[in-house]
């Protein structure tokens, strides 16, 4: 997201989606990450989204349509499946990737990826993704609960992707791979 | 494969499990040769830490050889190897600063949260440690996985025992760490809470950086023993009144550095301890503070405080006070056992550090829940307690001391 105007931030330099005070109708869930890798690659790869599904919490099918448009399928473990089309709405190469869903599909959102220079610590990913939140009480537990929760989803997916650039592989305690489990499932 | 798993507070048992094999391309499988129980997994046995489950594989000191890797493991099958406890990736910011215990990247994603909740920060995995430090499976078995295998194993010489190179995993550098991390000057005098493992290496490793004296506090005979015969003078908290001692031992100065090698399970009717002891009973707190709060307390103005030892949550009547007034600098950490492994090995193998002294049991694996229980309920005797998988039940009948 563009960052606001200070008129409408007064209190204070922090990023917005950390606003206590914020009441919109659409949640803003923000993450940051620092990878020990160049702004160069770690852009090349975010651009490459059907690469995106192997760092994803949940069984992702990601299929490219053309450059600016991908079909994503996310299997929760409870076997629901949600599908969107994600549209590519703005780029700057190197520095930003701003998306759209097209209207109709499951998880109507919007977001963008940032990318800055860190003084020698690589570079800063930090994604904001704007979305309709669970509308009751109860909704929002049972999301936190089979940890659909899309701030837990997409810090976790963050670090992933994080992990699989700086080592070339994703961390798991898994001690033979046909242990490897679902990875909501794996969590305490 | 035969492997001691966590069953409860003071159940372990040897079960047999599935063998480990390659997950990911850095991995490699050792074939565990020998394996130490150590002082934090005590903590663990008592249950004072979090997230443990009923099955997982304990052990985070152990030693073996290489039976396969790979694709991108720089290891050899054959090799052996020393295995640091904590998993560390080689390459993030905090490994590439030597912060090893600090990586980014050791400990699975979907473990992140609850030690983002408890500490702020996800640390580096670790083995055998429960599910907030990844849910790694540990060393006390017969084969282990190791991640990372090209940046933390350290390949050994042949010819050299086990015994005398087994504790670079963990409480070697640990105590070479705390006597660092006490930034000893010529001629300091450094107190060290415990007489452990980790303490009794921390008073080796004071000396070689230093230390003119150093004061050991326990109150088991035998480990006091112990760390008089490395040159240590010695203070028996039962006996004694700690604090006046350190005074008049110390010309009233207190000691210039103080290392906390005991933890969150301090020994000792102080009526801190069974406050402390009444709170995490009731789930009000977590940690038993008395050996840090007294060592604080101790310490000389302008002095440093070095905290090697195990603490896992909350602790209150914490003399930051005394912390702040005395302008104290207060140094911890788990260890970055890469760091320091290759220094270490050199001086084992130049007989600069005698590794072998603290061992009083060697035991099958088989028996680990009699080993356990031992290291547990007999500590003044049984200072350090290393298992073989391959030494037959009936040849260590009685238990050679």
């Amino acid at each position: 997201m563009p960052k606001q105007p200070p008129s409408d931030r007064p209190h204070d330099d922090a990023p917005v989606a950390t606003a206590k005070d914020a009441q919109p109708a659409r949640k803003l869930i923000a993450a940051s990450v620092t990878i020990n890798r160049s702004r160069a690659e770690v852009y090349g790869r975010l651009r490459h989204a059907a690469q995106l599904a192997s760092f994803a919490e949940y069984d992702v099918d990601i299929e490219a349509l053309d450059d600016r448009r991908s079909r994503w399928r996310v299997l929760t473990h409870e076997g629901k499946c949600y599908e969107w089309t994600a549209i590519i709405t703005d780029e700057v190469e190197g520095e930003s990737v701003t998306w759209q869903t097209e209207v109709g599909t499951d998880f109507l959102h919007s977001g963008q990826a940032q990318l800055e220079d860190a003084s020698g610590r690589g570079c800063v990913l930090t994604l904001h993704v704007a979305f309709e939140p669970a509308a009751g009480l109860l909704d929002k537990l049972k999301a936190r609960l089979v940890s659909l929760d899309p701030a837990v989803v997409l810090r976790t997916s963050l670090v992933r992707f994080k992990q699989h650039l700086e080592t070339g592989e994703i961390a798991t305690g898994a001690r033979r791979p046909d242990m490897v489990k679902n990875r909501s499932e794996e969590r305490i | 494969m035969r492997a001691v798993t966590w069953h409860g507070k003071h159940d372990v048992r040897v079960e047999t499990v599935d063998d480990p094999d390659i997950v990911n391309p850095r991995d490699a499988i050792i074939r565990v040769t020998s394996t130490a129980i150590c002082g934090s997994d005590l903590h663990l046995y008592d249950h004072y830490i979090p997230t443990m489950q009923q099955g997982d594989i304990l052990g985070h000191e152990f030693m073996g050889e290489v039976v396969a890797v790979g694709s991108a493991s720089n290891l050899k099958p054959g090799q052996r190897v020393v295995v640091p406890f904590t998993i560390a990736c080689g390459a993030c910011y905090h490994c590439g600063k030597q912060q090893f215990s600090a990586c980014d990247n050791g400990l699975p994603a979907e473990k992140h949260d609850i030690a983002r909740t408890l500490y702020g920060h996800p640390m580096a995995g670790l083995f055998g440690y429960s599910h907030m430090t990844g849910g790694y499976s540990g060393g006390q078995a017969e084969f282990v996985r190791v991640p990372f295998s090209d940046i933390g194993p350290i390949v050994v010489p042949e010819g050299v025992p086990d015994e005398e190179l087994l504790f670079l995993s963990d409480i070697l550098p640990t105590g070479w760490m705390a006597a660092e991390n006490a930034a000893i000057e010529p001629g300091d005098v450094v107190a060290i809470w415990g007489c452990g493992p980790v303490g009794l290496f921390a008073i080796q490793s004071a000396f070689l950086q230093g230390a003119e004296r150093v004061i050991a506090i326990d109150h088991f005979p035998h480990r006091l023993d112990l760390a008089k015969g490395l040159g240590a003078e010695t203070i028996n908290f039962e006996a004694t009144e700690t604090y006046d001692a350190l005074m008049l031992m110390t010309g009233g100065i207190g000691p210039d550095a103080v290392i906390d090698a005991v933890g969150l399970e301090a020994h000792g009717l102080f009526i801190d301890n069974v406050v402390d002891q009444i709170k995490a009973s009731t789930f009000l707190g977590t940690d038993r503070a008395h050996a840090i709060r007294q060592a604080i307390i101790a310490c000389r103005k302008g002095g440093r405080v070095s905290i090697p030892a195990v603490y896992g949550g909350l602790v209150d009547k914490f003399p930051l006070g005394a912390l702040m007034e005395k302008g104290l600098t207060l140094r911890t950490g788990q260890t970055h056992v890469q760091r320091y492994l290759p220094a270490l090995l050199a001086a084992v193998l130049d007989g600069k550090i005698d590794t072998t002294f603290l061992i009083s049991h060697r035991m099958p694996l088989e028996k680990a829940a009699d080993a356990y229980r031992l290291f547990h309920d007999e500590q003044d005797v049984a200072t350090k307690i290393i298992m073989k998988p391959e030494l037959a039940v009936a040849a260590q009948e009685g238990i050679a001391a």
